[in-house]
């Protein structure tokens, strides 16, 4: 193996004084192996390092040397010396290697619940650190602290890096549980004309009883109680309260309005992403004044394992602002669609249950009217403080 | 006692022939200090006070640049002479 890599090289020697050269080898300190004789000629092998100084040997000793094989790593770079190409890319992929090791190639955020993996990298995108990154240009106290600030939801941050792979430890703040003044005196009042359905009183009086009709603002469970002795005192109510109350909301839908109109014409384009720089794999760029966007990157897999190397395939769903017309069918649609959003955000969400809905549709000359009644269950109780006079 | 005292100061010094045979394939020939004679039967070297014979076929000689050499091919005899 090392010879391989000095290089080596076995000569040939022809002349009278043989014995002197070869003794000479050995005097002069020269490694000197697989000597052999063969009709006639004297052969040996020397390090490529060795090759001038048995040349003048053999010279002083009126020996005829010719060097017959060359063996090694030295000789066959040295045989490869004027393919500029192979130098060059050589040079390229050290240089390459050397960029690829000082710069951010991938970002991983660890500890994070609440906080989604999007909004960190936006983050930190924000306050310098992104792919591509030259790493040693980071300060990363100073990028911890910003990003801190920038995402008030992180209680600490620690940033570091392993190679050309950024790692973010994010520990997430606690919000303290909501504090219950349980001290502080109060009835439990309906917030809605309603009928009782369901009482679970923890402390104070049940003042109406389960099927009785309550009116805005009736007290439900009172915080006053009188003992046995006729004493009066006051109490801070709590409990559960339900009850079945009706609502009415109107939802319109216009005919025509003003809104995004999709032309249609949708396109995909591609990009290798390479170590976080995207070269595109077309040559016109999409030119649509207003657009949709989505991506998604399908990353390449080597053994099992992701490698910082994909495409990205970018969608444009372009669109314009125009009058939008729509039918009566559409109206229809888009009014059903409120309605379901609507009881979404404001009753599937907050434990509010649908007992029954009454939709009436009215078509005026420019739009579509929903008149919608729901007869709903739900928490009708409010605390309401008894103030008392000192 | 051959050499007296110049025999016991070699000794001490590490200067005497030493010879090691390895099967019919290798002889180690220790302080060398001459290739006399050399051909793909037979090697004759000198040391400090032996001329060593080595016949055989197909021989070769690896100098390591030590103060040995390597006698490698199918050895056939060993012949050791006094020097005079």
């Amino acid at each position: 193996m090392l010879d391989s890599l000095r290089g080596t090289a076995l000569f040939k020697a022809e002349g009278t004084n043989i014995y002197k050269f070869i003794n000479s080898i050995r005097e002069n300190n020269m490694v000197c192996t697989d000597q052999h004789c063969k009709k006639g000629a004297f052969y040996g092998r020397v390090y490529r390092s060795d090759m001038k100084r048995l040349e003048d040997l053999a010279e002083s000793c009126d020996i005829k040397i010719e060097f017959v094989e060359r063996k090694g790593f030295r000789f066959k770079l040295f045989s490869y010396r004027m393919r500029f190409g192979i130098i060059a890319g050589l040079i390229v992929a050290m240089l390459f290697v050397f960029y690829i090791s000082n710069i951010v190639v991938t970002i991983e955020v660890c500890g994070n619940t609440d906080v989604t993996e999007e909004q960190i990298v936006s983050a930190l995108s924000d306050i310098g650190i992104y792919k591509g990154r030259l790493i040693a240009d980071i300060d990363f106290a100073q990028c911890e602290k910003k990003l801190r600030l920038s995402i008030p939801e992180i209680a600490w941050t620690g940033i570091r890096h392993t190679g050309s792979r950024i790692v973010v430890d994010i520990t997430e703040t606690v919000h303290p549980p909501e504090m219950v003044n349980d001290d502080i005196p109060c009835n439990i009042v309906s917030t809605k004309d309603a009928q009782l359905t369901y009482a679970e009183v923890y402390s104070g009086k049940l003042m109406k009883k389960i099927g009785d009709g309550v009116k805005k603002g009736d007290v439900i469970v009172s915080g006053v109680i009188e003992d046995e002795k006729g004493h009066i005192m006051k109490r801070h109510s709590m409990g559960k309260i339900k009850g079945i109350y009706t609502e009415e909301y109107v939802f319109e839908q216009p005919f025509e309005e003003n809104g995004q109109i999709y032309t249609g014409e949708d396109t995909t384009k591609k990009y290798i992403d390479f170590f976080g720089f995207r070269i595109p794999l077309f040559l016109k760029k999409p030119e649509f004044e207003s657009f949709d966007y989505t991506e998604s990157t399908n990353k390449f897999m080597i053994f099992g394992s992701q490698i910082p190397i994909g495409i990205v395939h970018s969608s444009y769903s372009p669109f314009i602002y125009d009058k939008k017309t729509y039918t009566e069918e559409e109206a229809d649609e888009k009014l059903q669609q409120q309605t379901a959003l609507h009881e979404k955000n404001f009753y599937d969400s907050m434990d509010i249950e649908i007992k029954d809905r009454k939709i009436t549709s009215q078509v005026t000359g420019e739009k579509m009217i929903y008149k919608v009644k729901y007869t709903l269950e739900g928490n009708i109780g409010m605390d309401y403080e008894i103030y008392v006079k000192k | 006692m051959p050499g007296g005292i110049i025999y016991k100061g070699r000794h001490l010094m590490n200067l005497d022939t030493q010879i090691q045979i390895t099967g019919n394939r290798e002889v180690l020939i220790e302080c060398c200090k001459k290739i006399l004679e050399f051909n793909d039967i037979m090697v004759k070297v000198r040391t400090w006070d032996l001329t060593v014979m080595i016949w055989g076929s197909d021989l070769k000689v690896n100098d390591y640049n030590a103060s040995g050499i390597y006698v490698c091919g199918k050895i056939q005899s060993v012949e050791l002479t006094e020097n005079g």
